[in-house]
C-alpha cells in the first residue's frame, strides 16, 4: 500500500516533469539547440502564478489560462533575445545565450520575490481523500489530470492540424519547409511560446506542493534533460515516458533512502544510459534521414 | 510582348570566397519546360536555390511574374507560385506521406483535400502508402513524393533539382513521364538534370552551365546535336 | 623585441601587467588587494576552462564543480586533519582530475550538449553531497578556520604578498597554457573543434585530445579552488552552486575563449563588475547575464578577439615565412609481397531504406591512378567514406596495404597512410594556408601534450611542419598564398591547399573526392597537371570524379558505379564506351550516336 502511495506521488510529480521535458524537446527539435533555461522558465511560471494569486484570489485552475498566456509572451521575448539574434551560429552559442537568459530570469525573480520559497494556490483546493489507507490529495489528482490534458492537447495540435504539421516540418527540415511555403521563423517563435507555456504550466503545478524558489531551475533542467536522454533524444513520447520514470524513481528511492541517494543514483543511471545506449532506452523516434 | 514568367539577369552567388554562379542570365516562359544541364558543381542547384530564396544573392536580379523577388523570403516566393523539389528528395522523414503533401498546401482545407486527391490520382504509387512515414519509402518513392509535394501548392513554375538522382533507368523513365504530364497541364518547369539525353528530349529549350556560367543555350534539338554538350559530359 | 610586442595583444597585456604591479603601490588597501586576489584565482580557473571550452570547443559545465572539489578537498584536509598546504594542494588538483577522468569516459565521445548537461549533473550531485554529508563537510554551514597559505615554514601574509604570489602563479599557469597551445598542438585543437571529420582524416584523435583538455581544465580548477579556500578561510556549499560556473563561463566568453589574456581580462573585469554596479546589490548577476548575452550576440570572439582584430587592421602581424625544406617523401605504397594498395571485397551499406553500396569489389594497385566515376547519387562519396572509415559497411571487407582495416576508426586509417580530400573543402577558414597544410603533419610529428611543453621560443613541431608545408604548397603551385587565411582563397587554390594538406600525411594512397568540382576549365587543367606529376612520382591515387573530360586523360584505369554497384571497370576508353556507362550518363538509347 505504501508503494502504491509512492507511485501516485511519483506520477503526479512526473506529470509536471513531463511538461518541462516536452517543452525542452519541442525547442530542441525545432532549433537543434538545447534550452538551458527550460528549468528557469518553470520557475518563472511558478512566480507568475504566485503574483497572479495575489491579485486574483481564485483556485489555480482558473489561473492556468492566464499563466499559459503570460508565459507564451515570455517565450516569445525569450526567442527574440536568445535565439533569433544567433541564427546561423553554432549550437553552443545558443546554449550559452539560454544560460545567460536563465541567469537573468533567476536573478530577476530573486530581486522581485526574494529568495524565500513561495507557494502558489492549489488547482482545486487541497482536500485529501482516504481510500483503503491510501491518501489521495486532490492536488495530486488535479496535477495528473491537467498535465494529461495539456499533453493530449499538444499531441492533437501536432498530429491533427495544419499548424502542427507545419511546426513538425519546420523542425525536421527548415529550408525545405520554408521553400514549401511554411513561414518557418514564425513557427520557431511559436515553438518557443509553446515550450514556455508548457514550462509555465509545470511551474504552476509544482509551486503548490513543492513551493517555488528562484534557484530551482538547475535541478529541473537536469531532470528534464535526463528524461529526454532516457526517452531518446528528440522523441516526444519518449520525453513524457522518461519524465514519468525518473519522477517515480526519485520519489520511491527518496522514500526508502534519501533524496541525495536518489539524485546520485539517477545521475549514475544517466551516465550508464549515455555509455551503453546513447540513443536512449526507447531508440529514436525518427528514422535516419535517407 | 509580355515578360517571361521567370527572368534571371546577371546572377551571382558565392559561398565564402568562391563563386558558384557568376553572371548567369536565363528566362522561362509561362508553361515552358526548360532544362538546366551541366556537371556536378556547375552551379545548377545554386541557381534553383537562388530562385527559391534559399541562398543569398550577391548580385543580379530575379523576377517572377513581373515581380522583383529581391530579399523576399522563400515561403513568400512559394506563395507567389514557385514550387520547389530539392536535390536529394528531402522528404520530411517523420511525417507520413499524406502529411508531407498536406503541409505544402497552404490553402483552405477543402481545396487541400481536392489537391490531395488529384496528386494521389497522378501518383497512384503513393496513395496506398499515405499513412507510412516518409523515411520508410524507397528512394524512387521518396522522389515521387518530393515532386508530388511540390505540386500541392499548384505552382506556376516548378523548380526540379536532379529528380533522376540515384534512380534506376526504369524509374527515371517513369519519373520523367510524370514531369512531362505536369508540363502538359500548363505548369512551367525548370529542370536541373545531369542526365542530358533524357532532359533534352523532355524540354523545349536548355541552358548548359559550366563553372558557374552559361556556356551555351538554345532549343533542345540544336543542343542535342552540338558537340559541346557531348564533350561537356563525356570528354570528347 | 618590437616584433615580439607587436604579436597578438602583448602590448596592451604588458601595459596591464605593469598597471597591476604598480596599483598596490599607489592605491592599495586591504579591500582592493582582496578583490584583485580573487580576480587572480578566477583567472586561474578560467585559463583552465579555456582548454575544454575554448580549445577543445566542448561546453563543459563542470568547471565550477571541479573548483568546489578542489576547495573542499584542501579545506577538509587542512582544517579537519591539519595537513599542510604543501600536501593538500596537490591532492586538490588530483581529486577533480580523477573525477573528470571517470565522467569523461562515457560522455566525451558524444556531442557537446551531452557533456554540458552531464557535467552539470555532477555539479548537482556534488552540491547535494556537500550539503548533506555533514560529518565531513560541515553541511550547509561549510568549513571555517581554514589556515592561510603556508608551505615549508613560510606563510604568505594577506594583502599585497598574497595577491602578488597568486598573480605570479597565474603568470606561470598562463605561460604553461600558452606553451601547450601556441604551436602545432594548439592548431590541432583548432581544427578538431571546427571540423572533427577533417581532423580524423589527418590522423588526429579528437576524443583523446578532448579528454586531455578536460583533465587539464580540472587540474586548473582544483588549484583555483584550493587557493580560494585558503584565501577566504571559510567555504560553504555555495562554491558548488551555479553562479560560480556562470561567472567562469561569462569570464571566458567576455574575455575571449581561446586566449590566456582573455581569461585574465575577463576575470579582472567581471570580478570588479559587482563593485561598479553596487546599485544592483545582490542581483549583479543580472548584469552578468546581460553582459554574457550581449557579448555572445555582438562580439562572440570576446574583448581580446576584438582587440586583436583592431590591432590587425592598424598593425599587420609580421608573419615569419617558413623556408621550403625538402619535398615530402612518399611512403612505399605497399609492404613487399602485397600486390594491392587497397582491396575492396563485396562492400555493402544501406541508409534507412536506401541501398548506397552493394557488392562493390575492386582493387587499387600500387602506383596507379584509378578513376572512380558514376552519376550523382551512385555512391561514390559513400565509398570514399567507407574506405576512410567515416561510415561502417554492413557487409564486405576492406584491406589496405595487406591489412584488414574494416573495423579501424578513421584516424588510425589515416595514420596507416590513407589520405583524402573532401567534396566541399574542409580547411580552417581563419587559419593560414600554410598552417592548414602543416596540420597534415600532426600525426607524423607525434605532436602531443608533453612534447608541446618543450621549452623553446617557438614550437619545433610547428617549424618543421611549416617547412614541409611550404615545400608542398610550392610543389602544388600555391606557395604565393601561404600566408593568406583559407576563407579568402579562390576555390581553385583552396582545392590545391587541401591536396597539399593530404600529401603532408605522406600517404600510401591519396583519395580525392571530386577535386575538379566547381573549377573553371583552366584551373581544372592545371590541377590535372599537378596530379599527373604526383602519379609520375609514384603516388597511388584514387580520384572520384563526375567530370569525365577531366578524368579521362588522367586515369590509367577506371571503375564506374551506378546505384551503388560496379557496372564497368577497365581502361578509360573501354569504360567510356561501355553501353551501360553511356546509358547511365546520357540516358537510354544514346549509345547509337557516339563518335567512335
Amino acid at each position: 500500500m505504501e508503494l502504491l502511495q509512492l507511485i501516485l506521488d511519483g506520477l503526479s510529480l512526473g506529470a509536471a516533469y513531463a511538461l518541462v521535458a516536452l517543452g525542452f524537446v519541442l525547442v530542441l527539435n525545432a532549433t537543434g539547440a538545447v534550452n538551458f533555461a527550460a528549468g528557469d522558465l518553470v520557475m518563472a511560471g511558478g512566480f507568475v502564478a504566485v503574483a497572479l494569486a495575489q491579485i486574483l484570489p481564485v483556485p489555480g485552475l482558473l489561473l492556468l489560462p492566464l499563466v499559459l498566456l503570460l508565459m507564451a509572451a515570455l517565450g516569445l521575448l525569450f526567442s527574440l533575445l536568445a535565439y533569433f539574434p544567433l541564427l546561423g551560429r553554432p549550437p553552443t552559442a545558443v546554449f550559452i545565450s539560454t544560460i545567460a537568459c536563465g541567469v537573468m530570469l533567476q536573478n530577476s525573480a530573486n530581486a522581485i520575490f526574494g529568495a524565500e520559497p513561495r507557494k502558489a494556490p492549489a488547482l482545486l483546493g487541497e482536500a485529501l481523500y482516504r481510500l483503503d489507507g491510501l491518501t489521495i490529495g486532490r492536488q495530486s489528482l488535479a496535477i495528473i489530470l491537467v498535465a494529461a490534458f495539456l499533453v493530449a492537447a499538444q499531441y492533437l495540435l501536432f498530429a491533427r492540424t495544419q499548424l502542427g504539421r507545419s511546426l513538425r516540418a519546420t523542425a525536421q527540415d527548415r529550408d525545405i519547409a520554408e521553400a514549401l511555403g511554411v513561414p518557418t521563423r514564425r513557427m520557431i517563435a511559436l515553438t518557443f511560446m509553446l515550450a514556455a507555456a508548457l514550462a509555465g504550466a509545470a511551474g504552476l503545478l509544482l509551486a503548490n506542493r513543492y513551493f517555488v524558489v528562484p534557484t530551482e531551475g538547475g535541478d529541473l533542467v537536469v531532470s528534464a534533460y535526463i528524461a529526454v536522454v532516457i526517452g531518446g533524444w528528440g522523441s516526444l513520447p519518449g520525453a513524457v515516458l522518461g519524465a514519468l520514470l525518473i519522477a517515480l524513481f526519485q520519489v520511491v528511492v527518496s522514500a526508502y533512502a534519501s533524496y541525495t541517494v536518489a539524485a546520485a543514483l539517477l545521475y549514475g543511471v544517466l551516465l550508464g544510459v549515455l555509455f551503453l545506449r546513447p540513443k536512449g532506452l526507447f531508440g529514436e523516434a525518427i528514422g535516419r534521414r535517407a | 510582348m509580355s515578360e517571361p514568367l521567370l527572368v534571371i539577369e546577371g546572377l551571382r552567388v558565392a559561398y565564402g570566397g568562391s563563386a558558384a554562379l557568376d553572371g548567369v542570365s536565363l528566362a522561362v516562359a509561362e508553361g515552358e519546360t526548360v532544362a538546366l544541364l551541366g556537371a556536378n558543381g556547375a552551379g545548377k542547384s545554386s541557381l534553383l536555390k537562388a530562385a527559391m530564396g534559399l541562398v543569398p544573392v550577391r548580385a543580379g536580379h530575379i523576377r517572377f511574374a513581373g515581380l522583383e523577388l529581391g530579399q523576399l523570403p522563400a515561403h513568400a516566393r512559394a506563395a507567389l507560385g514557385l514550387g520547389y523539389c530539392p536535390e536529394g528528395r528531402r522528404c520530411f522523414p517523420g511525417l507520413s506521406v499524406r502529411e508531407n503533401l498536406e503541409v505544402a498546401a497552404r490553402v483552405p482545407s477543402s481545396t487541400r483535400r481536392r489537391r490531395l486527391e488529384a496528386v494521389f490520382a497522378a501518383f497512384p504509387l503513393l496513395a496506398p502508402r499515405a499513412e507510412v512515414p516518409a523515411w520508410q519509402l524507397s528512394g524512387g518513392q521518396q522522389q515521387m513524393l518530393a515532386i508530388a509535394r511540390a505540386l500541392m501548392s499548384a505552382p506556376r513554375l516548378l523548380l526540379l533539382d536532379e529528380p533522376s538522382l540515384g534512380l534506376s533507368p526504369r524509374l527515371v523513365d517513369e519519373l520523367l513521364e510524370k514531369v512531362r504530364a505536369i508540363a502538359r497541364e500548363g505548369t512551367a518547369v525548370l529542370l536541373a538534370e545531369q542526365n542530358a539525353a533524357k532532359a533534352l528530349t523532355l524540354a523545349e529549350r536548355a541552358y548548359l552551365l559550366a563553372g558557374g556560367r552559361v556556356r551555351s543555350h538554345g532549343r533542345c534539338a540544336e543542343l542535342a546535336a552540338s558537340a559541346e554538350v557531348r564533350e561537356a559530359f563525356l570528354g570528347g | 623585441m618590437r616584433t615580439w610586442l607587436a604579436a597578438g595583444i602583448r602590448l596592451p597585456l604588458a601595459a596591464l601587467a605593469a598597471a597591476l604591479a604598480a596599483y598596490p603601490i599607489f592605491f592599495g588597501n586591504a579591500y582592493s588587494f582582496r578583490v584583485l586576489t580573487l580576480a587572480g584565482i578566477y583567472a586561474l580557473l578560467v585559463i583552465g576552462y579555456q582548454f575544454i571550452f575554448g580549445h577543445a570547443g566542448a561546453l563543459s559545465l563542470a568547471q565550477g564543480c571541479f573548483f568546489g572539489i578542489g576547495a573542499y578537498v584542501s579545506a577538509i584536509l587542512a582544517a579537519s586533519f591539519g595537513w599542510s598546504f604543501a600536501l593538500t594542494f596537490p591532492l586538490a588538483l588530483a581529486a577533480p582530475a580523477l573525477l573528470a577522468a571517470v565522467v569523461a569516459l562515457p560522455v566525451l565521445r558524444l556531442e557537446s550538449h551531452y557533456l554540458a548537461l552531464a557535467s552539470l549533473g555532477i555539479a548537482q550531485v556534488a552540491l547535494l553531497a556537500a550539503t548533506n554529508w555533514q560529518s565531513l563537510t560541515g553541511g550547509a554551514n561549510g568549513i571555517a578556520g581554514i589556515p592561510g597559505i603556508a608551505a615549508f615554514g613560510h606563510s604568505l601574509a594577506e594583502g599585497a604578498p598574497l595577491m602578488l604570489a597568486i598573480w605570479a602563479l597565474v603568470a606561470v599557469a598562463g605561460l604553461l597554457a600558452w606553451q601547450i597551445t601556441r604551436g602545432l598542438y594548439g592548431r590541432m585543437f583548432h581544427l578538431m573543434r571546427e571540423n572533427a571529420t577533417a581532423a580524423a582524416a589527418l590522423g588526429i584523435d579528437a576524443s583523446a585530445m578532448r579528454f586531455r583538455a578536460f583533465l587539464l581544465s580540472a587540474l586548473y580548477a582544483g588549484a583555483a579552488g584550493a587557493l580560494y579556500a585558503h584565501t577566504l578561510g571559510v567555504i560553504s556549499p555555495g562554491v558548488f552552486e551555479f553562479p560560480v560556473m556562470v561567472a567562469c563561463l561569462a569570464m571566458a566568453v567576455i574575455g575571449g575563449s581561446a586566449r590566456v589574456s582573455g581569461a585574465i581580462l575577463g576575470a579582472v573585469l567581471l570580478v570588479h563588475l559587482p563593485e561598479w554596479f553596487r546599485v544592483f546589490e545582490k542581483s549583479y548577476l543580472i548584469v552578468y547575464g546581460a553582459a554574457l548575452l550581449a557579448v555572445i550576440i555582438v562580439a562572440p570572439w570576446g574583448v581580446v578577439g576584438a582587440l586583436e582584430r583592431g590591432r590587425k587592421r592598424f598593425l599587420p602581424e609580421p608573419q615569419p615565412r617558413a623556408p621550403a625544406q625538402h619535398v615530402t617523401a612518399l611512403r612505399a605504397p605497399v609492404p613487399a609481397g602485397a600486390d594491392a594498395v587497397l582491396e575492396l571485397s563485396s562492400l555493402g551499406i544501406a541508409f534507412g531504406g536506401v541501398v548506397a553500396l552493394e557488392g562493390v569489389s575492386f582493387v587499387v594497385r600500387p602506383g596507379e591512378l584509378l578513376g572512380l566515376i558514376g552519376p550523382n547519387g551512385s555512391g561514390k562519396t559513400t565509398l570514399v567514406n567507407v574506405v576512410s572509415g567515416f561510415e561502417r559497411p554492413n557487409a564486405g571487407r576492406i584491406r589496405f596495404a595487406g591489412r584488414d582495416i574494416t573495423q579501424l576508426p578513421p584516424h588510425l586509417r589515416a595514420r596507416l597512410g590513407i589520405a583524402r580530400s573532401f567534396q566541399s573543402i574542409a580547411l580552417v577558414a581563419s587559419m593560414s594556408a600554410l598552417d592548414n597544410v602543416a596540420l597534415g603533419r600532426a600525426s607524423l610529428e607525434g605532436t602531443g601534450l608533453v612534447s608541446a611543453l618543450a621549452p623553446a621560443r617557438t614550437d619545433a613541431h610547428l617549424v618543421r611542419a611549416r617547412a614541409h608545408g611550404m615545400a608542398l604548397l610550392d610543389a602544388l603551385g600555391a606557395a604565393a598564398f601561404a600566408e593568406q587565411p583559407c576563407g579568402a582563397l579562390p576555390h581553385g587554390i583552396a582545392r590545391r591547399v587541401e591536396i597539399a594538406r593530404a600529401l603532408a600525411l605522406e600517404p600510401r594512397l591519396l583519395i580525392l573526392d571530386e577535386p575538379a568540382a566547381g573549377l573553371a576549365e583552366e584551373e581544372a587543367a592545371l590541377l590535372a597537371e599537378r596530379l599527373r606529376a604526383l602519379a609520375a612520382a609514384g603516388l597511388t591515387l584514387l580520384v572520384i570524379e563526375h567530370n569525365m573530360p577531366f578524368l579521362m586523360p588522367l586515369a590509367e584505369r577506371m571503375v564506374c558505379l551506378e546505384d551503388g554497384r560496379v557496372i564497368a571497370e577497365g581502361k578509360p576508353e573501354e569504360v567510356r564506351l561501355h553501353p551501360r556507362v553511356l546509358e547511365a550518363y546520357l540516358g537510354r538509347g544514346s549509345s547509337a550516336g557516339v563518335p567512335a
